[in-house]
């Protein structure tokens, strides 16, 4: 199958890596501090921070308080908490994560969203709020998996220059245990006023990532978006009720994707790559609205391919390194480095 | 859905019109002469004869013996009509023989050449190719209509106007009834030379001639093509959910635009290892749901850019379809 066409240009920060301190809670910090850091960092269209809060101190007034491990502060009485904006993403939708578990639970997250960039108050003892905001979800696992080991974590940032989608590959000890992403859906269907998804992916308890990026585990909901345990996947969009949207493919048959037929195309030996659309479908006994189903659009520059290569394996296979393989997942890549995952 | 943006650019020859004869063989004969002379006469790349049999005389020189009815003889074994015509835009010798094999006026075979074409023949005998794919046997390609019922048939016929694509479909009163498709495909995969396929049916019944559950999920696959290996059928492909092939056929519309989905459409090999693989897709030929119905057009603001036809979009002129 001849290389898709690139819907964007993009930028890369990839292969950034924590220390390794001796505290696993400060590890985490650390490579959440440098995300934040690389998504703020991008030489083109890049993130702003709208306000921060440190535990100690908040703002709204564009100041990032996260500079240090040591200013992410899980919930006692006060924590610690982000808004970025992104400018390209919906023409300035913002992103909220927040610390509010407890100092017991330092390996969870909340991420929530706002279209319209709406997010407004928050104090050092509560995350700013918006009208329009979206919960990605409260209290989930992300890049960690179970408990907080001292350990290496690799994490990969990829922005398209026009800001528009931004997506984040989380990794440790040989795994990729969360993917993120922040992003405007490609020909969103008209009448939704606000075609932007965020998604929140990770291995939750189970420190394995056998089905996380598994094209099955996407459309089976394997990952139920009630996601027990503080894990879960979640694509989450502002509709006029949030809703939850799965992914389609390119099928050959009744319940048979097309690269679920695990080979290389044997006349060219080239690796199938299916565009992924997005549906608003019912899902896992959550009832979608009536009104609202139906095709959304398709993930801007995102494949899926068949289960034989591997997680870090290069599409084509010529060292030019143009696509990256990512589970069942394959993503557009910087052309030179190769992929470490912890 | 956003509507699609087309690949080709087409020329047409649609709401062709039948006679009401009275009989069988009239009505047959002169919509027969009108399409071979439809696929002869394209503007750019028309089809060209490759060889033709009127049952008293035959020939593989080009010369077209299809002048009138009275050329059009049908029989199962004693002489009989055929013609070869090839449509080197899509392979040098890409090409199908019409066969009219069957004492009836109703039927038809259809047989595809993907790149060797056709030789031999008789005036009892069509032609053969060393990879020839029969896509119809003996079959009504205009529907089982009475001639003696007085409703006239329909053709149209499509031809891109770099004549890798020709499209045909038969319709008698107010329904798809045949269809052809003979195409180059789009972005065939590198290796496979000579990349040529056919789709075709005779008639399957009231609205299900091209409904979506008579072409996918059809093992091994309803598509005549000619791998690098041996033959190799392919099977269409299309975007889906769990519920499939959703959302082309949903049991509701994209309801926050109150539009129908249209979706491309591949093509899939997946029997003799060696060959298996997607290897490309169809040019402008697209599913949708089946809530619109056949004669329904894209937009809905009576521009007629892309016309329905049971499960299926093409790409349309602008006027009114006449189906019967």
């Amino acid at each position: 199958m001849a290389l898709p066409t690139l819907e964007k240009t993009w930028q890369f920060d990839l292969n950034l890596q924590n220390t390794i301190s001796g505290d696993g809670a400060i590890d985490l910090n650390d490579i959440f501090i440098q995300i934040k850091n690389a998504m703020k960092g991008f030489g083109i269209s890049p993130w702003t921070v709208v306000g921060s809060s440190n535990s100690v101190s908040s703002n709204m007034a564009g100041i990032d308080l996260l500079v240090t491990t040591g200013d992410i502060v899980h919930a006692g009485a006060t924590w610690s908490w982000i808004v970025l904006e992104q400018t390209g993403w919906n023409s300035g939708a913002q992103a909220c994560f927040a610390f509010s578990s407890s100092t017991s639970d330092k390996q969870w997250i909340d991420l929530v969203f706002s279209p319209g960039g709406l997010f407004t108050g928050g104090s050092t003892s509560a995350r700013p709020t918006a009208t329009d905001e979206v919960i990605v979800g409260i209290n989930k696992y992300w890049i960690s998996g179970a408990g907080l080991p001292d350990r290496q974590y690799v994490a990969h940032v990829m922005q398209s220059t026009d800001g528009a989608s931004t997506k984040i590959i989380g990794c440790h000890d040989g795994i990729v245990s969360c993917y993120l992403s922040f992003e405007n859906i490609g020909n969103p269907v008209s009448g939704w006023s606000n075609p932007a998804i965020a998604t929140l992916v990770s291995v939750g308890n189970a420190d394995v990532s056998s089905t996380l990026m598994d094209m099955d585990s996407w459309y089976n909901s394997t990952f139920s978006p009630n996601g027990g345990s503080g894990y879960g996947w979640w694509i989450r969009a502002d509709v006029t009720t949030p809703a939850f949207l799965k992914v389609g493919t390119e099928w050959h048959r009744n319940s048979v994707p097309m690269v679920a037929d695990n080979y290389a195309n044997e006349i060219s030996g080239e690796y199938p790559l299916t565009p992924i659309g997005l549906h608003n479908v019912d899902l896992s006994g959550l009832a979608t609205a009536i009104g609202q189903r139906g095709k959304y659009g398709h993930v801007i520059d995102q494949w899926f391919t068949v289960a034989a290569p591997s997680t870090g394996d290069n599409i084509p296979g010529d060292g030019s390194k143009q696509f990256v393989v990512v589970g069942d997942f394959v993503f557009p890549w910087d052309g030179a480095t190769s992929m470490l995952l912890g | 859905m956003i509507l699609p943006t087309l690949e080709k650019t087409w020329q047409y020859n649609v709401n062709i019109l039948g006679t009401t004869s009275g009989t069988d063989k009239g009505d047959a004969d002169f919509i027969t002469l009108a399409i071979k002379n439809a696929l002869l006469a394209f503007g750019l790349f028309p089809w060209v004869v490759v060889g033709s049999s009127n049952s008293v005389a035959f020939n593989m020189a080009g010369t077209d013996l299809w002048t009138t009815g009275a050329d059009l003889v049908r029989d199962n074994a004693a002489p009989h009509s055929w013609i070869v015509l090839k449509q080197p835009a899509i392979n040098a010798n890409t090409s199908i023989c019409i066969d009219f094999d069957h004492s009836s006026a109703k039927r038809v075979s259809l047989i595809f050449s993907p790149a060797a074409g056709f030789t031999g023949g008789s005036t009892s005998a069509r032609p053969t190719a060393t990879d020839e794919k029969i896509m119809i046997v003996r079959d009504f390609w205009f529907g089982n209509w009475a001639g003696s019922s007085g409703f006239p048939l329909r053709a149209h016929l499509w031809e891109s106007t770099d004549g890798e694509c020709t499209r045909l479909i038969t319709a008698d009163d107010n329904q798809v009834k045949g269809f052809w498709l003979i195409d180059k495909p789009g972005d065939p995969v590198a290796g496979w030379s000579n990349p040529a396929i056919c789709m075709a049916t005779a008639d399957k019944g009231t609205n299900e001639t091209l409904k979506y559950s008579n072409w996918f999920n059809i093992t091994p696959g309803p598509i005549g093509a000619e791998g690098p290996i041996t033959d190799m059928p392919l099977r269409l492909t299309v975007e889906s959910q769990l519920a499939w092939p959703y959302p082309n056929v949903p049991s509701v519309l994209i309801e926050p635009s109150q539009e129908v989905g249209i979706c491309p459409i591949g093509l899939f090999h997946n029997v003799t290892v060696g060959q298996r693989g997607r290897h490309g897709h169809i040019f402008d030929f697209w599913s949708t749901s089946s809530i619109p119905i056949t004669g329904d057009s894209f937009p809905d603001d009576d521009s007629h850019e892309f016309m329905i036809f049971d499960d299926f979009v093409l790409p349309w002129n602008g006027t009114n379809i006449i189906l019967g």
